[in-house]
């Protein structure tokens, strides 16, 4: 029951929280720049990524993670349901072959399986072993079934479905047969003759399974291609009474939360503590914060700002830690306006933007470790990390070297203008950006202000439509992201290798493309790491993309809840969602 | 009146076609998710985005686009298709009108008798402390943007629960994960915590304007012959107040909220965002976001549906409150 002093006492508060909220929205603070990476709790994460907030737990209670978005579909092999909240949001339901761990290693579920070998290398045969006991939540083993109606959910091909909306057909469009053995226990997976798909791991890992059995079940003829369609549609649109994983879903209250309990029938090493996991959907960033504080979420990783970062730090008894992940922010030309075709003027104009000081001005306000990226493909950390991009001289700011390089080929700055060889002003570029993205518009001023003094003229654009806006090319500049991943080969072809869907800005170079695919072709890791940084650095010399740097991640929690820890690759910190737990004494 | 009711009505649907194919064309040019789908890496597959362009009709000409919907519209009552393929539009628009209704209508109810008390208050006691303090108040929860008021109400509610280790308020939502496991007295106080916070905040921004206006209505009318003479004649001050002053002043206040409530569905974009209510706001993000055409379709009617029919109510309400009005 309420006392009377009590009440007073929250009256007191209430007034003191508004007084404080009018002064911290009344003035600038210099605290962004005080806080730290993390803190106890989180503070051994960037030794031990893997170990750190470790802990045993005890039985019992709920934990409240926030979500940043809702999500529609349920299968989250579509283009629709392929989000990073709905994979988040089921990562304890869907099995998976393999799931990354925080520093960015692939490991095999062996809740799920006993091995996935590379046993052929032409053609490429992969085996999967299943766990005898590893089963679905009704009783029904796991088998080759699933892995059969997964391919042809995933493959595109007309054939296997005649209108599924994969997110992705890569990897899945090259796969020859899918046999089962052993009781469908063993799945024999072959590649078509002469074909390689190095990111394997990727397939069935990135996703996931999803029960054939309940297909048949609901009557839907999984060897025709309309059955397959059918199937797909059926398990977007159903709130999953199924589980392949630790957790099964108790209730869904549709765009504000989902609740999971314990899926009995789990067979891996580690069973749930907790008796519920809550996902709640928060769409604005300005809740979560309060929400904390209100203990109406418990922890969230969301894309961090200096308000979430402060904040964290600021709540009590909430651990945090700003990671580094595997989105990165990058410029790109575009090699088709002609001026940009010449390579002296690219070499130029990252040679005088300076790319430090352009991360001090954006993430390095609430991030104190972010800083330049030196490669187009790895991450500082990785074995494979080769800083590319520092031996060019771009990205230092250096006006004076970016000036010799123009006038060494030729151009002249007169009247603070830049003039060709042939004495033609170039004309001013336009440099695109997102709309509504002040970090992005922050870079785009900076850049404008650096390329002033080499006589280059910007005009700032925003970009409601990026898709539209890169796939046509629209820009002469352009600044975005990409989202990288441990599995690399795939990506690397997509957005350097001529004429791919990725190299939106047109470079093209024999060399680059010859080393790149060879790179990811390569079922040997090594040397396809190899390959993939030497074309690296043909690529970076010829000044086509920037790096500017990893986006940062945050993580934060309750301290007295184990077992959480960033993950800033897509698995997420979701995925050891089983060991998840209050702190035992 | 019903079939004075019934006009109104059917005046307002070619007011709804004239708008809808504004929003309609609008947002077609605004350009169409399919192309979103390019940028993600990997792209999306080219069959993938033919599919999705034919499903959603993108592969037709924008005449027989549009032509296409309202025909389904009015035939089957099917609003189309989301770009969202699991999303029913009608059913998210019923789902989330009454998330939104429930929250207007309370503020509404409650800035109303707000307005109306402080109106006539501050008109019947003009210049004194009273109207000076009233004043202040409207003024003050004129000039606070909604979104701040809604964080200020936030901060207060999370530091009044701190300090009492009570959870009286909530700030995210409109129920409790766990709502359906309560009794009927743990489902009104959730519900209840739920909503205080987004409506006092929907309220005050409502109540600051309409209580300006209850006063000047208030003002004019008290200083009006039919008031003097009613006075003169020998009737008691609060039955002149209420059986004819403020009735007669209570007509623009009617009109006002009739007129507002297109604003108050857009305020409530705000506070439904603030406090992540899945309301018709929110609804509207989400639609313009995904570049849903279909879905802000929905949204447009179902909203001026909602403007036209307070309209009506509003001049209903006419008749009662003034006599002397009727419908033909």
């Amino acid at each position: 029951m309420r006392t009377r002093s009590k009440g007073l006492t929250g009256l007191i508060a209430v007034a003191a929280a508004s007084l404080l909220t009018l002064t911290a929205c009344g003035g600038g603070s210099e605290s962004n720049k005080e806080t730290p990476t993390s803190n106890a709790g989180f503070a051994d994460c960037e030794k031990s990524p893997n170990t750190c907030n470790s802990g045993n737990t005890k039985p019992g209670g709920e934990y409240i993670f926030g979500l940043e978005q809702s999500f529609t579909s349920w299968n989250i092999t579509t283009e629709e349901g392929n989000t990073l909240v709905a994979s988040q949001a089921l990562s304890g339901i869907i099995p998976q072959v393999f799931k990354s761990d925080p520093s960015g290693e692939l490991q095999l579920n062996s809740d799920l399986l006993t091995s996935a070998e590379l046993t052929n290398q032409n053609p490429q045969t992969v085996v999967y072993k299943i766990k005898a006991d590893a089963v679905w939540s009704d009783g029904t083993g796991i088998s080759a079934e699933d892995f059969i109606f997964m391919w042809k959910m995933n493959s595109g091909k007309k054939e296997h479905c005649s209108e599924c909306t994969p997110a992705s057909t890569s990897g899945w469009d090259l796969i020859k047969s899918i046999v089962g053995s052993d009781n469908g226990k063993t799945v024999t997976v072959t590649f078509e003759d002469g074909k390689t798909y190095a990111d394997w791991k990727g397939l069935y890992s990135t996703d996931g399974l999803y029960p054939a059995h309940l297909a048949t079940k609901q009557g839907f003829d999984l060897n025709k291609p309309e059955g397959v369609n059918s199937a797909s549609n059926w398990f977007s649109e159903t709130v999953p009474t199924w589980s392949g994983g630790p957790l099964l879903i108790d209730t869904f209250n549709k765009d504000q939360s989902l609740v999971l309990k314990k899926n009995d029938k789990w067979y891996g090493k580690v069973k749930p503590s907790l008796d519920k996991v809550v996902f709640k959907f928060i769409i604005d960033q300005g809740s979560v914060i309060p929400a904390l504080r209100n203990k109406e979420i418990t922890g969230m990783s969301p894309q961090p700002n200096a308000a979430l970062v402060n904040g964290a730090a600021e709540t009590p008894g909430v651990i945090y830690r700003i990671g580094h992940g595997y989105q990165w922010e990058h410029l790109d030309l575009n090699l088709k306006n002609k001026y940009l075709a010449d390579v002296a003027l690219r070499q130029a104009i990252f040679t005088a933007i300076n790319v430090k000081s352009v991360i001090d001005k954006t993430y390095g306000v609430f991030d104190k470790a972010a800083k330049p990226l030196g490669s187009h493909n790895f991450f500082p950390g990785d074995p494979n990390y080769k800083d590319v991009v520092t031996p060019t001289g771009q990205g230092s700011g250096d006006v004076e070297k970016a000036k010799k390089i123009l006038t060494d080929a030729g151009y002249k700055i007169e009247g603070g203008k830049l003039l060709t060889k042939t004495g033609e002003a170039v004309p001013a570029m336009r440099f695109r950006h997102t709309k509504g993205n002040q970090l992005r518009a922050t870079t785009a001023e900076l850049v404008q202000a650096a390329l002033k003094n080499i006589g280059l003229d910007i005009k700032i654009e925003v970009t409601e439509t990026l898709g539209k806006t890169l796939s046509t090319a629209d820009y002469d500049m352009i600044i975005f992201a990409w989202v990288g991943s441990p599995l690399y080969q795939g990506s690397a072809e997509q957005n350097w290798v001529t004429g791919n869907g990725g190299n939106y800005g047109s470079y093209s170079n024999p060399d680059v493309d010859k080393l790149t695919n060879e790179g990811a072709r390569s079922l040997d890791p090594k040397k396809a790491a190899d390959l993939i940084n030497q074309a690296n650095e043909i690529m970076a010399k010829e000044a086509y993309v920037l790096p500017l740097a990893q986006k940062p991640t945050l993580t934060f929690t309750y301290s007295d809840y184990v077992n959480i820890r960033d993950n800033a690759t897509q698995w997420s910190p979701t995925y050891n969602i089983q060991e998840w737990g209050q702190k035992a004494a | 009146m019903i079939a004075y009711a019934v006009r109104r009505l059917l005046i307002g649907i070619p007011v709804l076609i004239a708008a809808s194919i504004f929003v309609f064309a609008i947002a077609s040019f605004s350009g169409n998710p399919i192309d979103d789908m390019e940028a993600r890496n990997p792209p999306v597959p080219l069959e993938t985005r033919q599919l999705e362009a034919h499903r959603l009709g993108l592969d037709k000409p924008l005449v027989e686009r549009y032509v296409s919907w309202l025909g389904n519209l009015v035939l089957h009552g099917d609003f189309g298709q989301s770009t969202e393929k699991t999303i029913n539009i009608g059913d998210q628009l019923g789902d989330r009108l009454w998330v939104t209704l429930r929250l207007v209508f309370v503020a509404m109810l409650l800035a109303v008798i707000l307005a109306v008390i402080s109106g006539v208050l501050s008109a019947v006691k003009q210049y004194s402390k009273i109207d000076y303090g009233f004043t202040f108040v409207g003024f003050l929860a004129l000039s606070i943007p909604s979104f701040w008021l809604a964080l200020l109400l936030k901060e207060a509610g999370v530091a009044y629960n701190q300090s009492t280790g009570s959870q009286v308020f909530y700030t995210l939502g409109d129920k409790d994960y766990n709502h359906d496991t309560f009794d009927t007295w743990g489902k009104i106080t959730d519900i209840a915590g739920h909503m205080v916070l987004p409506t006092i905040s929907l309220t005050l921004i409502t109540y600051a304007a309409w209580s300006r206006y209850q006063r000047s209505a208030m003002l004019e009318v008290l200083n009006s012959d039919y008031v003097r003479l009613a006075r003169s004649k020998g009737l008691r001050r609060r039955q002149v107040m209420v059986r004819h002053a403020l009735r007669t002043a209570l007509i623009p206040l009617a009109t006002i909220t009739a007129v507002d409530i297109g604003g108050i569905f857009g305020g409530a974009v705000i506070t439904e965002t603030v406090f992540n209510w899945s309301g018709m706001g929110t609804y509207l993000l989400e639609s313009v976001t995904r570049r849903d055409v279909n879905s802000l379709l929905g949204w447009l009617l179902v909203s001026g549906l909602v403007v036209i029919v307070f309209n009506i109510i509003a001049d209903l309400l006419y008749a009662v409150l003034d006599p002397r009005i009727r419908y033909e």
